[in-house]
C-alpha cells in the first residue's frame, strides 16, 4: 500500500537528488556532454571570493528574519483571534488567503505596490509623514521589501497552526496563573510560549526550511526589473543563484554543488533545531 | 480572595481599551491581508493610462470589462482553464488515494525497515526542486512523455508531504477501533477502506484543498516539459502575459484574477475543513 | 482506480493530438508583438501545400532560453525556432543547431538577397546556422506634443550629442518627475552605439575584449555626465523602478533611444505625436544593428521538412508577409517595412541600414549571454557612480575572463 508513493518518491525524487550529486562532480557546456572534474566545483564555489557567501547571507538574512517577524506576527494574530470576538471565522478567512495565492500573481502585484512612486506601500507611510524608501533599488531595503512579502504570505498559514495550539491548552492553566496574580503578559510568558512550543517548534522548522528554499518571490518580484547584478546582488538567494547557473548559464555543474551546499545546511540546520528542540520545547 | 477579586476588577475596568486595540490590530491586519487583492481587481478594470497615474486613482472612471473578454479570447484562457483542471483533477484523485493508503501504513503497520523508509522521505521535502528538475526532466524524456498531460502530472503525484500531513489524523483515532475490527476478522485493506477511511473525512478534504492550491499554481514543471502552447497551464499563462504585456498592467491584473479566481472558490468552499485539516497536522507532529 | 487513469491520460492524449496526418512541425519564438506578422507567414506555409503542417507558440524571453537550455542537449527542443546573436555562438559550438549549409549551396536560400551583417552575426566557423529574419536598429523616438509645449523644434538627423542634452535639459522637469530622455543603461540601447560612434571597439579582431580605451573612455564620461547631471534622464535606479519604455509610454519623457522593434507599439501609443530620429551623432553616425535567424534544431526526427519550412522562411513571400511587424531582412522588403510608418519617421531605421551606420551587436565569441550580462551590469554601476575608468578596466578583465573559460 505504501508502493505507489514510496517508488514514486524513489524515481521522480530519490533517483534526481543522487543525479544531481553525480553531476555536480562534472563540468561541461550541458547535462549530456560533461567530463568528471573532482572536486573542482566545489574549490571554485568555497574560494573566499565567490558570490556563494553573498546569496548565503542574502539566504539567512531572508529565511532568518522574515521567519522571526512571521512567527511573532502570527504568534500575536493567534492570540488575539483566540480571546472570545466578534467574525473570528471571517478574520481567520481573509488572513489566509495570501497562502490561496499564485506565486506569479504575488509577484506581479507586489512589484507594483512597493514602487516608491505610485505603490500603495508607501502611500500608507506618507498618511503618516513618513517618506517611504525606494524598496525596489535601495540596498538596504530591497529583501526588507521581500521579508514583507514573504510575511504576508505566510504569517496567515502559520496563524491558523498555532490557533488550533492555543485552543488546545486547557483553561485551567490560566486559572491556576491568575490565581497566582500574573497579568496578561505573565500569563503569555509563562503559560502561552511553555505550552504552545510543541506547535511553535513545528512551525518554526517548516517555515525555516521554506525560507532556505524561497524562489518564486524573487523570481517574479526581482526578476523582471532589476536583472543587472548591481541591484540583483541583494536579492539572490542561493536557490535563485542554482536556477541562473543552471538554467541561463548553462553551469550545471556549478548549480549542481551549490544545490549540493543547500542541502546541506538545510540539514545541518533541521538536525541544531532537533537538539536545540530538547532545550525549549516542553511537552505535555 | 480580596486580592483575586481586585485583579478581576482591574482587567473588567480597562476592558474596552484592550478591546479596542484589539479589533483595530486584527482589522490593520485584515486589511493588510486583503489590500492587494482589491488593488488586482480594481486595476483589471482599469485602462492603462490610469493604472500608471501619479497618486494612485483607485477607482477606473469607467469599468473595462472588455480587458476580460480580450485576456479570454485573445489570449487563449478557456484551453489553459481546461488543461489545469485536467492536471488538477487527476492528482489530486489519485494523492488522495495513494497518500491516505501509505499514511494508514506508516501510522498504523510495523514491518522492517519503516522508520527508515519514513525518514527517508521525509529528508526529500527538504531538497530544493531546483536542485532535481534537470535529472527529472530526462527522466520523463525518456518515459516519452514531453508535451504529454503524463509527463505533467506523473512527476508530481507521489506527495510526500501528503503522506506526513494524513498520517497525524489516522494516529489522532484511537487504535482500539483497529483491534475491535480485527477481531470481527476485518484485514489490513478492510481496515483502512471501511473504519478508518470515513473518519479522517476532513482530514481528506484538508488536504485535498491544499494539494489542488499547489497543483493549481505550480509553474516551473510544467512550463519544463511542455513547448507547446495548447499545453500550458494557467500558471505559465499568467507569467507570459507578464512577459508580453511587461507595462500594460491592466491585462496582466485581469489574467491573474481570472488564474486566480476559482481557487478562491475552492477555498472558500473547503475553508473549515482545510483550516481545520491544516491545525491537526501541526499540533501532532 | 490505475486502469482508470490509464484511460484517462490516454484520452487526454489523444485530445491533446490533432487531426492532421501531415507531418507535424514545433515553432517556438518570443517576440509577441509580431505575432500576426508570423501568424501570416506560418498560415501561408501552411496553406501552400499538405505534407507539412507547422503550429507556432510563443514563449517570452526568459523562459524562451530556459526551455532551450534545457530541451537543446536532450534532443526534445521544437523543430525550429528564432534565435540570436548571443545564442547562436554557443549552440553552434555545442552541436544544438541543424546543418543546413545545403540550403545556401544549392541557392534554395538566395544568400545574395540578405544583408552582409545579418549573415555575419549567424555564421559561426565559417558556417551560417540560420536563415536571416530581419534587421533591427536603434534611434530616438519622441513625442511632439512635448516639444510642442516646450517651444523647442523637432530634432533632425544630424543633429549632435551636445545639442541633444542641451534639448533634454530644456525638457526636463524634474521636480514633477518629467525628464527629456529615458536613457536605458544598457549596451544595445546606447552605449555599444556610443562605443562605435566615438571610433571605439568592444571586441578586436581576434575576440579579445578591448573595452577599456581612450575612446570608450570619452564616450562613458559623456554617457556618465547625463545621467549624473540630474536633468537630462531619470536615475539608473528610478529606470529600474518603472523603464524607459513605460515612462515614455505614460509620457513621463519625450525621449526614448530604443529600438525597431517597437515602432508599432509606439505609433499605437502616441499616433501622430510620435516622431523618429536618428540617434544623435558623438563623432559618427553609428546604430546597433541586431539581426534574428530562424534555426533549427540538430535532433528533429524531420529535417528535411524543417528544411523545405526555412526554405520558405528564406523566401522573398515570408519577408513581404513579415513587414508588416519587422523590418524583414529579405531585400527590398525592409522598405514595405518602412513605408507604414514614413509619416512617423520610421525610414530612419531603413536609412541608418542603407547608409552604412549601422555596426553588428557585439557578441563575445564564448560564453555570450553571461557577458553580455555583465557589460549590462558594468554599465548600471558606471552610470549611476561616474566612475568610469576603473569600472571599464574591471569590465575588461571579467569578460576576458568569461572568453577564455
Amino acid at each position: 500500500m505504501i508502493a505507489p508513493v514510496v517508488i514514486g518518491v524513489l524515481i521522480f525524487f530519490m533517483i534526481p537528488t543522487f543525479w544531481s550529486i553525480y553531476l555536480s562532480f562534472t563540468d561541461g557546456p550541458d547535462y549530456v556532454t560533461y567530463e568528471l572534474v573532482g572536486l573542482q566545483n566545489y574549490i571554485d564555489m568555497l574560494s573566499p571570493d565567490s558570490e556563494v557567501w553573498r546569496e548565503l547571507l542574502n539566504t539567512c538574512y531572508y529565511a532568518f528574519v522574515q521567519v522571526a517577524l512571521s512567527l511573532v506576527v502570527s504568534v500575536l494574530l493567534a492570540n488575539a483571534l483566540n480571546a472570545n470576538i466578534r467574525c473570528r471565522g471571517l478574520f481567520r478567512v481573509i488572513y489566509f488567503l495570501p497562502s490561496v495565492t499564485m506565486a506569479a500573481a504575488v509577484g506581479m502585484v507586489w512589484r507594483q505596490l512597493l514602487n516608491s512612486q505610485y505603490g500603495i506601500v508607501n502611500q500608507f507611510l506618507g498618511l503618516f509623514g513618513i517618506k517611504g524608501p525606494v524598496w525596489l533599488t535601495d540596498p538596504n531595503f530591497m529583501m526588507l521589501g521581500v521579508i514583507i512579502v514573504g510575511v504576508w504570505s505566510s504569517a496567515g498559514y502559520n496563524m491558523i497552526i498555532l490557533l488550533a495550539g492555543l485552543k488546545n491548552i486547557s483553561k485551567s492553566y490560566y486559572e491556576a496563573a491568575e490565581i497566582d496574580g500574573a497579568g496578561s503578559f505573565q500569563k503569555f510568558k509563562s503559560v502561552t510560549v511553555p505550552l504552545l512550543s510543541p506547535v511553535l517548534f513545528f512551525v518554526t522548522i517548516t517555515s525555516v526550511m521554506n525560507g532556505f528554499k524561497m524562489f518564486d518571490l524573487i523570481y517574479t518580484l526581482a526578476g523582471s526589473g532589476a536583472t543587472v547584478d548591481k541591484f540583483m546582488q541583494y536579492y539572490r538567494t542561493m536557490v535563485y543563484g542554482i536556477y541562473e547557473k543552471g538554467f541561463l548559464y548553462h553551469r550545471l555543474g556549478a548549480a549542481s554543488a551549490e544545490s549540493v551546499f543547500l542541502l546541506v545546511i538545510i540539514l545541518i540546520l533541521t538536525l541544531i533545531q532537533f537538539k536545540l528542540q530538547d532545550k525549549w520545547v516542553h511537552y505535555e | 480572595m480580596s486580592e483575586i477579586k481586585l485583579t478581576q476588577r482591574k482587567e473588567r475596568a480597562r476592558f474596552p481599551v484592550g478591546r479596542v486595540i484589539l479589533y483595530a490590530l486584527l482589522i490593520f491586519w485584515a486589511v493588510f491581508m486583503i489590500m492587494p487583492f482589491v488593488w488586482m481587481f480594481l486595476t483589471s478594470l482599469k485602462t492603462r493610462p490610469e493604472s500608471m497615474r501619479i497618486p494612485i486613482q483607485w477607482i477606473p472612471a469607467e469599468a473595462q470589462w472588455q480587458n476580460y473578454a480580450e485576456v479570454l479570447n485573445k489570449y487563449d484562457f478557456g484551453r489553459y482553464y481546461f488543461n489545469t483542471i485536467v492536471v488538477t483533477v487527476i492528482t489530486i484523485l489519485y494523492q488522495i488515494i495513494t497518500c491516505s493508503m501509505a499514511a494508514y501504513v506508516f501510522a498504523r503497520l510495523e514491518f522492517p525497515a519503516k522508520n527508515f523508509i519514513f525518514m527517508a522521505c521525509m529528508t526529500v521535502l527538504m531538497v530544493p526542486t531546483q536542485m532535481i528538475i534537470i535529472p527529472r526532466f530526462l527522466i520523463v524524456m525518456k518515459l516519452g512523455w514531453l508535451n504529454t498531460f503524463a509527463g505533467i502530472i506523473i512527476p508530481n503525484l507521489p506527495s510526500i508531504y501528503g503522506a506526513f500531513f494524513l498520517r497525524q489524523n489516522f494516529m489522532s483515532i484511537p487504535r482500539e477501533l483497529d483491534e475491535a475490527a480485527m477481531i470481527d476478522g476485518c484485514g489490513y485493506f478492510g481496515i483502512y477502506w471501511k473504519i478508518l477511511l470515513p473518519l479522517v473525512k476532513n482530514g481528506l478534504i484538508a488536504f485535498g484543498v491544499l494539494s489542488t492550491l499547489w497543483c493549481w499554481n505550480e509553474m516551473l514543471w510544467p512550463l519544463i516539459v511542455t513547448s507547446r502552447a495548447d499545453m500550458y497551464v494557467l500558471s505559465i499563462a499568467v507569467s507570459s502575459m507578464q512577459g508580453q504585456q511587461g507595462n500594460n498592467l491592466p491585462l496582466q491584473m485581469t489574467a491573474g484574477v481570472l488564474a486566480m479566481f476559482p481557487m478562491l472558490i475552492v477555498f472558500l468552499i473547503g475553508q473549515k475543513n482545510l483550516l481545520d485539516g491544516i491545525a491537526l497536522s501541526g499540533i501532532k507532529a | 482506480m490505475k486502469k482508470l487513469l490509464v484511460l484517462v491520460l490516454a484520452l487526454m492524449m489523444a485530445l491533446g493530438s490533432t487531426a492532421f496526418a501531415a507531418v507535424e512541425l514545433e515553432f517556438n519564438y518570443w517576440s509577441s508583438e509580431q505575432e500576426d506578422g508570423i501568424n501570416a507567414v506560418i498560415d501561408a506555409f501552411n496553406a501552400s501545400q499538405d505534407e507539412i503542417h507547422v503550429t507556432a507558440t510563443i514563449v517570452p524571453w526568459d523562459q524562451f532560453w530556459e526551455k532551450l537550455s534545457v530541451g537543446l542537449p536532450a534532443g526534445s527542443a521544437p523543430d525550429v525556432f528564432t534565435i540570436n546573436a548571443l545564442n547562436v555562438v554557443d549552440y553552434a559550438k555545442n552541436g544544438y543547431l541543424l546543418d543546413i549549409s545545403d540550403l545556401f549551396e544549392s541557392g534554395a536560400v538566395d544568400l545574395s538577397k540578405f544583408p552582409q551583417s545579418a549573415i555575419d552575426t549567424h555564421t559561426i566557423d565559417g558556417k551560417l546556422w540560420a536563415v536571416p529574419k530581419d534587421y533591427d536598429n536603434i534611434a530616438v523616438f519622441y513625442n511632439k506634443s512635448m516639444f510642442d509645449a516646450a517651444g523647442i523644434e523637432y530634432p533632425t538627423n544630424d543633429w549632435t550629442w551636445d545639442e541633444f542634452i542641451e534639448i533634454a535639459k530644456q525638457l526636463t522637469d524634474a521636480d514633477n518627475n518629467v525628464y527629456g530622455v529615458a536613457l536605458a543603461p544598457k549596451g544595445q540601447q546606447l552605449v555599444y552605439d556610443y562605443i562605435a560612434g566615438n571610433g571605439g571597439q568592444l571586441f578586436d579582431e581576434e575576440g579579445n575584449c578591448v573595452v577599456n580605451s581612450p575612446e570608450n573612455v570619452e564616450a562613458l564620461t559623456k554617457i556618465a555626465e547625463a545621467f549624473l547631471s540630474g536633468d537630462v534622464t531619470p536615475s539608473v535606479e528610478a529606470l529600474v523602478e518603472i523603464d524607459a519604455n513605460t515612462r515614455f509610454q505614460s509620457g513621463m519623457v519625450a525621449m526614448t533611444f530604443d529600438g525597431s522593434w517597437y515602432t508599432a507599439e509606439y505609433v499605437e501609443c502616441w499616433g501622430d505625436d510620435l516622431g523618429i530620429v536618428a540617434l544623435p551623432v558623438m563623432k559618427e553616425h553609428k546604430t546597433t544593428s541586431h539581426s534574428l535567424g530562424w534555426a533549427a534544431s540538430a535532433t528533429t526526427e524531420h529535417p528535411e521538412e524543417v528544411k523545405t519550412f526555412l526554405t520558405y522562411l528564406g523566401s522573398q513571400e515570408a519577408g513581404e508577409l513579415l513587414s508588416t511587424v519587422v523590418i524583414p531582412a529579405y531585400e527590398g522588403t525592409d522598405t514595405m517595412w518602412s513605408d507604414n510608418y514614413t509619416a512617423y519617421g520610421a525610414d530612419v531605421f531603413t536609412l541608418a541600414a542603407a547608409e552604412d551606420w549601422t555596426v553588428p551587436l557585439p557578441a563575445a565569441s564564448h560564453n555570450a549571454a553571461e557577458v553580455f550580462d555583465t557589460f549590462d551590469n558594468y554599465m548600471s554601476e558606471i552610470c549611476s557612480s561616474g566612475e568610469v575608468e576603473s569600472n571599464l578596466a574591471a569590465l575588461q578583465d571579467e569578460i576576458n575572463a568569461l572568453i577564455a573559460e
